[in-house]
Parts: structure tokens; C-alpha cells; sequence
């Protein structure tokens, strides 16, 4: 139980760090899109990230994200975040799609920095595969809390809810999702998230 | 009743979140995360460290045999005889690099033939969790770079702000990086040197006099980089 809350708390540590934003932020800007299935996209956004992460790390995942892949990726990136905008409710394979995919895609595209614990898991991965999945899957809730998080305000605190329902705010979250989807095409999107984050950093 | 469950349910799970996340944000950011040991503790007595790390002591997905590893250095405290180390695989070379910076050496055979155990490690100055291990590392430097241990960090950039040369040198002055650093700009050996479609920072290996592989692995712990330094010890009494 200890490792689990351990790798939780790892899990959020990294929340800022530029490493982790580059799965975190397709999903924050997927579930703002997604209005009127939130809590299943970023769930099913979650796991799809730990299920590739973990997947590379035991050897079940060998596609390379350069050239004719990442073409490929960014036009399922951007098929996601119209699945996203589309899915009219909870049941519907759209949100489902939207978000095992997307959380896919992120998780096969982030190159993570690598703490204890993360390290464990991924020295593991091959040989202790049902503990390193599920462990991956905690570490992946504590880094993508803030999906999560959004994605349950609006159960909470209804206001939250009427503010993020609003079209222009899921319109942020579409410009997000087409620049991610661009930027992954020509093969910028790491440089883009680490100017952001050099921006965002104190010197 | 049943919503207004859910409502406070949701509304506990948000302010849990929230202070999790700025508790996590606000604590000191530079640091190693506390709740997880990680490689910058000093190292104080190997053997007893590895009894530390006997549970977390795992296989590499390079060699199916690593636990014998941990085996052999849980045992170190006791008089039975050590188990070898394993031999995980052959080391590669490093190609297409933009330079090497703390040495006049211009390729990893140079550095190999020049010292009897060389340890490899793939980092970037803006990677944390690298940070994490440079006192680990540069304990070990002290205490075996005169008994031909060489270390080579060799730097693969994740972002384009750490590709940068000027920033490099700043960045390895100021964290006290005495060690080679090869410059691997565009990752070519990043890539190439970690199985399958991804890389990790940090990953460390270290590489005999034989050109072998005998220790890698990923993640910043402290257990870990004890390990390391018992393997570096162990083989260089070996050699």
C-alpha cells in the first residue's frame, strides 16, 4: 500500500515539470473540449497513457515517434479532439475513443524524466508486468490530477460547471488541441512545450 | 440525497486535489521530491544500502538476471561468496556527437582504453530527476576517478533550450559536473543505446574492460546509485 501511495505522490510531484507537461497538456485541453463527457474522457485519457507508457517500457510498444509516425499522430491527434467535441454523452464511443486515444497517444509520445519510484516501474516493466501496469496507472493519476480534477469540478461546484461549459472556453481547448496536432506534424511539439516552460520558469 | 452524496463527494475529491497539487507545487521546487529517497543522500555504507533496496532491487529489461545483482549485493554483508556480476550485453559507441566538453578525449574508446570501468550516464541539465544523481555521482568520481574509473554524461537535450552549448556549460559548471559530457545534441545515441521507441533521463550503465555492460538502470534513486557504486567498487577489485 505504501509503494502505491508512493507513486501517487511521485506521480504529482511532476506535475510542473516540463517533462510531464507534454502529456499533460493535450488532456487538460481534451477535457475542455469535451463538454458534455468530461469525467470519461480524461478517465479513459488516464489510463490510455499509463496502458502506452507502460506498454513501451515492456517491450509490447515499438512504433518510433518520428517522421511518417508523427504525421499519422497529429491527424489522430486532431481526430480525438473532434471526437471530444462531438461525443454527446457519457456512453457514447466518441468520448471513450476520444479519450483511450488521446491518452495513448500522449503516453507513447512522453519521454519521461525519471524518478524513484518511475524508475522501479520501468526497470520492471518486462519481467513484472500486471504490478508495473497497475503501478503505472497509479503514477499516471497523480501526474494527470488536474484532468482529473477538471473534469470533476463541475460535479462539485456547478459553477465551475456553467463557467467550463461556456463555448469559448471550449474553444481554448480546441486551439490547444490544433497546435498540439500541428506542432506534432512538423515535428516541434517538444520545443513548444519546453519554450513554454522556460517562459513559465523563474531564471 | 443520492446527488447531494455526490456533490460533497466530488467537492471532498477537488479540495483534496487542489491541496495536493499546491502542496507538491509549493514545496522547495529545486529539490529532490521528498517522500522518495533519491540519489543525492550521501553514500555511507553500500552494503548496508543494499539490504535497503533488497525489495526494490529488480531485473533491467536489458538482461532477465539483474536480481542476481541485488542478491550478490544483499549478500556482501554476510561471509558467503558474491555472486558475479552479470553480463547484460555489449556496450555500444557513441556516433554523430557535437562535441565533448571536461576532456580532451574525442570518443568513448579513447575514455575506455584511457581507464579500466567507464559509466555512461544519459542526462539533460534541466531534467530534476538527473539533478538528483549528480551527488551520487560526483561522490563516486572522487572517490575512484584515480583507480580508472571514468564517467561520461553524455547530454541529450529534451528541449531546445537545453541544446543550447552556452547553456550546457553554464549548467555543468554550476551543478559541479567535472566529468566528460558528450554531446549527443540530437539524441542519436539517446535513442539508439535505450531499447524501444522511447528514452528515459537518467539512465545509467556501466561498461567493463571488456566492452560489457554489467549494471543499467533508470530512475534517480538512491538505492539505486548505491548499487552502482558497490558494482564499480566490486569490479574494479575484480580487474
Amino acid at each position: 500500500m505504501g509503494t502505491v501511495v508512493d507513486t501517487f505522490i511521485e506521480g504529482v510531484e511532476v506535475i510542473t515539470w516540463a517533462c510531464t507537461l507534454t502529456v499533460l497538456v493535450p488532456g487538460l485541453a481534451l477535457v475542455l473540449v469535451a463538454r458534455r463527457t468530461r469525467l470519461t474522457v480524461a478517465a479513459y485519457y488516464v489510463v490510455g497513457a499509463a496502458l502506452l507508457a507502460w506498454a513501451q517500457a515492456a517491450g509490447h510498444w515499438w512504433v518510433s515517434a518520428r517522421g511518417a509516425a508523427l504525421v499519422i499522430a497529429a491527424i489522430v491527434a486532431a481526430g480525438t479532439y473532434a471526437a471530444a467535441w462531438l461525443a454527446p454523452q457519457h456512453s457514447s464511443p466518441f468520448a471513450t475513443g476520444a479519450g483511450i486515444v488521446g491518452g495513448a497517444l500522449a503516453g507513447w509520445l512522453w519521454r519521461p524524466c525519471v524518478g524513484s519510484l518511475l524508475g522501479d516501474i520501468l526497470n520492471d516493466a518486462t519481467t513484472d508486468g500486471p504490478r508495473t501496469a497497475g503501478l503505472m496507472l497509479v503514477y499516471m493519476v497523480g501526474a494527470l490530477l488536474p484532468v482529473l480534477l477538471i473534469a470533476i469540478a463541475p460535479y462539485g461546484v456547478p459553477a465551475i460547471g456553467r463557467a467550463l461549459d461556456r463555448r469559448p472556453v471550449a474553444v481554448v481547448g480546441a486551439v490547444v488541441g490544433a497546435a498540439y496536432a500541428v506542432t506534432l506534424a512538423i515535428g516541434r511539439y517538444d520545443d513548444l512545450i519546453g519554450e513554454l516552460y522556460r517562459i513559465s520558469s523563474p531564471a | 440525497m443520492k446527488s447531494s452524496f455526490a456533490r460533497y463527494l466530488a467537492l471532498g475529491v477537488l479540495l483534496a486535489g487542489v491541496a495536493l497539487i499546491v502542496w507538491a507545487a509549493v514545496g522547495d521546487p529545486d529539490s529532490a521530491p521528498e517522500l522518495t529517497e533519491t540519489a543525492s543522500t550521501p553514500i555511507v555504507a553500500p552494503a548496508t544500502a543494499a539490504e535497503d533496496d533488497r525489495d526494490a532491487a529488480s531485473p533491467t529489461s536489458t538482461g532477465g538476471d539483474a536480481p542476481e545483482v541485488a542478491a550478490s549485493t544483499t549478500a556482501s554483508t554476510a561471509t558467503e561468496p558474491l555472486e558475479p556480476i552479470p553480463v547484460l550485453a555489449t556496450a555500444g559507441t557513441l556516433t554523430g556527437l557535437d562535441g565533448w566538453l571536461n576532456t580532451k578525449a574525442t570518443s568513448l574508446e579513447e575514455i575506455r582504453e584511457a581507464n579500466t570501468i567507464t559509466v555512461v550516464q544519459f542526462w539533460t541539465f534541466g531534467c530534476r530527476n538527473c539533478k538528483n544523481t549528480l551527488d551520487a555521482l560526483g561522490q563516486m568520481y572522487a572517490d575512484f576517478a584515480d583507480r580508472g574509473v571514468e564517467i561520461v554524461g553524455v547530454h541529450s537535450p529534451e528541449f531546445a533550450y537545453e541544446a543550447d552549448i552556452d547553456n550546457i556549460i553554464e549548467a555543468a559548471d554550476k551543478l559541479g559536473v567535472i566529468w566528460p559530457i558528450a554531446l549527443d545534441t540530437h539524441r542519436r545515441n539517446f535513442h539508439r543505446w535505450q531499447e524501444g521507441p522511447t528514452g528515459y533521463w537518467p539512465r545509467v550503465y556501466v561498461i567493463d574492460s571488456d566492452n560489457q555492460i554489467r549494471f543499467d538502470r533508470r530512475g534517480d534513486s538512491a538505492a539505486k546509485y548505491r548499487e552502482l557504486y558497490e558494482i564499480v567498487e566490486r569490479l574494479l577489485t575484480e580487474t
